[in-house]
């Protein structure tokens, strides 16, 4: 079985290490958090109005209205996670960071305790296939060549900071090539998988 | 030493996915009036549970997708349509597309169907 895909977990593949983790509440508005690491990570997680997280959704939150603001979206740099929050109500957070491609630093462990299983073999780990940054100013495009569509997360920085891509610039997966499109100076940092999307 | 030194480290959480879900929405013709707006919705009934961070591709022709859950496109001249992906309940997947007519005459816009591949995030500490 030589497709990464037939395991759960195959330490023959780099896989993501979570070096971040913040909970809590904001209210609305700006808040801004130390998050302590020695490089500006990579973020993910979600927002929710209820504190059950019954109604939560992976940020950037975007209104589906054509020309309404970012609802709720974190964005990081090397000191700070700016949350920016404009549903006009508390939102309930849980932020995650990886890891940027070019980083040398070494940070402190995340787990926190004996009593959970930091690996369960009844989930499915992704394997890393490729991870890098491309500066933007032309098409970029990375070949993959795996003959289907994998996994892929992207974040976007600029001078503002770093955030989870949502609409503008495009990174677009088909079976064989990821393509990016946006304008310079904006960096497009990307993790791509063995796993299927 | 970082942590990405080691392709598995139980020093760190991991990220694991669980329950991918391939959602096929399928929208009906809409209309929009000149310089107006209209927004069509519809839930699908995928379980989520509430212990993972929701993931999506959204596509709409299931070859090519947009690593996103959001997605900007021009279905005809003048009309710009924002589809949105997200959940509002833990069994609630949503497709919101709104369309935005900048011309003043009507337009059609034929049904829309949209693929949606999701699949959840999880860690230990991801409750």
């Amino acid at each position: 079985m030589a497709d990464p895909r037939d395991f759960l977990l195959n330490t023959d593949y780099e896989m993501d290490q979570v070096v971040l983790v913040k909970t809590g509440t904001v209210a609305a508005g700006t808040t801004e958090i130390a998050h302590g690491l020695p490089f500006t990570p990579l973020v993910f997680g979600k927002c929710a109005s209820r504190d059950s997280f019954s109604d939560s959704t992976s940020f950037p939150y975007m209104s589906s209205s054509a020309n309404d603001p970012v609802l709720f979206e974190v964005r990081a740099n090397n000191a700070i996670l700016r949350i920016i929050n404009n549903t006009g109500g508390p939102m309930h957070y849980r932020i995650y960071g990886l890891e940027p491609a070019n980083c040398t630093e070494s940070v402190g462990p995340t787990r926190n305790t004996a009593q959970t299983f930091i690996l369960n073999t009844d989930l499915n780990y992704r394997k890393l296939y490729a991870k890098g940054s491309v500066q933007l100013g032309s098409q970029q495009v990375i070949a993959h060549n795996l003959g289907y569509i994998p996994q892929v997360m992207t974040w976007y920085e600029d001078s503002n900071g770093l955030v989870r891509l949502s609409t503008t610039p495009n990174a677009t997966v088909n079976n064989n090539v990821i393509s990016f499109s946006g304008t310079a100076p904006a960096i497009i940092h990307y993790r791509i998988y063995y796993d299927e999307a | 030493m970082k942590p990405s030194d080691f392709k598995l480290n139980t020093d760190y959480l991991s990220v694991a996915t669980k329950a991918n879900t391939v959602n096929i929405f399928q929208f009906p013709s809409m209309l929009v009036f000149g310089r107006s707006s209209t927004t069509g919705t519809i839930d699908l009934d995928v379980p989520d549970g509430t212990n993972g961070v929701p993931y999506y591709m959204v596509s709409l022709d299931n070859s090519t997708f947009t690593a996103s859950s959001y997605y900007t496109f021009t279905p005809t001249a003048n009309v710009t349509a924002k589809l949105a992906i997200y959940r509002i309940g833990p069994n609630l997947l949503r497709a919101s597309i709104t369309l935005r007519n900048s011309s003043n005459s009507l337009k059609t816009i034929s049904g829309i169907t949209v693929y949606v591949r999701e699949a959840l995030l999880t860690a230990p500490d991801m409750v």
